[in-house]
């Protein structure tokens, strides 16, 4: 499966939806947590529906107000997030020297 | 003095013009942006929020408009692509073998190719035929 770059804002914007995989999010939203501005969030967002790990849906919140866009990980962008961040913890703890956090 | 809406409401234009210049596909994530506008706060954030979504689908337009078939490359692999066909169209122009006359260089105007083809003119006489020459080094005159 081909996969897009991660650069660091990408795994930024990852990282908030691996929080709760299965609940979707708003695009100001995920602007606020991440701090990205909606020049550098779009074009995250639209590589990863590009490379289908992200799906989006259309939600209408209330009366009056036009339907906002929302989106998700889809399974395989779970899989992919989970492994690339299991792959990160993993190298990090290799990196750790091992006289750290030992006892006297 | 400006207005406290004057900032909104020129988001909200300038998301819509940027909208209508982007290609098809982009189309959605337009309108996403647009409708995450109305849950911006502050106008003046809204503008700021406008501009970037804005940037975005214009990126998206130029290379639409470059590249018809392909509108999914990045403003990088765009610049990339265009310089290193300028290189080659300057690189394979400088050849002297590329820098062939004509041989209807001495034709009259209105019996090129161009017009005969499309039955405009009468086929090309012979005296005004002359073959290819390998470079470009051919003068008019002849050395003596």
């Amino acid at each position: 499966m081909k996969t897009p770059r991660l650069s660091p804002q990408t795994l930024r914007v990852l990282e908030r939806f691996i929080e709760r995989p299965t609940a979707w999010r708003y695009g100001y939203e995920l602007s606020r947590e991440t701090g990205l501005k909606s020049g550098t969030l779009y074009p995250i967002l639209m590589r990863l529906a590009k490379f289908s790990l992200l799906e989006t849906k259309w939600v209408t919140t209330e009366d009056g107000v036009p339907p906002r866009h929302t989106y998700r990980l889809t399974p395989s962008g779970v899989e992919l997030v989970r492994a690339t961040f299991a792959i990160q913890r993993s190298a990090l703890r290799a990196r750790r020297p091992a006289f750290s956090g030992g006892r006297a | 003095m400006i207005p406290v809406e004057f900032s909104r409401r020129v988001a909200i234009e300038l998301l819509r013009f940027a909208i209508w210049i982007a290609p098809h596909d982009t189309h959605e994530w337009g309108q996403g942006m647009l409708s995450e506008l109305n849950h911006v706060e502050g106008n003046w954030s809204a503008l700021l929020w406008s501009l970037g979504g804005a940037g975005v689908l214009a990126k998206h337009a130029i290379i639409a408009a470059i590249f018809p078939g392909t509108q999914r490359r990045t403003v990088s692999t765009a610049i990339a692509l265009t310089t290193r066909s300028r290189l080659r169209n300057n690189f394979v122009r400088s050849r002297p073998s590329h820098r062939r006359r004509s041989p209807y260089a001495n034709a009259p105007a209105d019996q090129r190719p161009s017009l005969v083809g499309a039955g405009l003119a009468p086929p090309i006489s012979a005296a005004h035929y002359s073959p290819p020459t390998t470079h470009c080094l051919s003068r008019a005159s002849p050395r003596p």
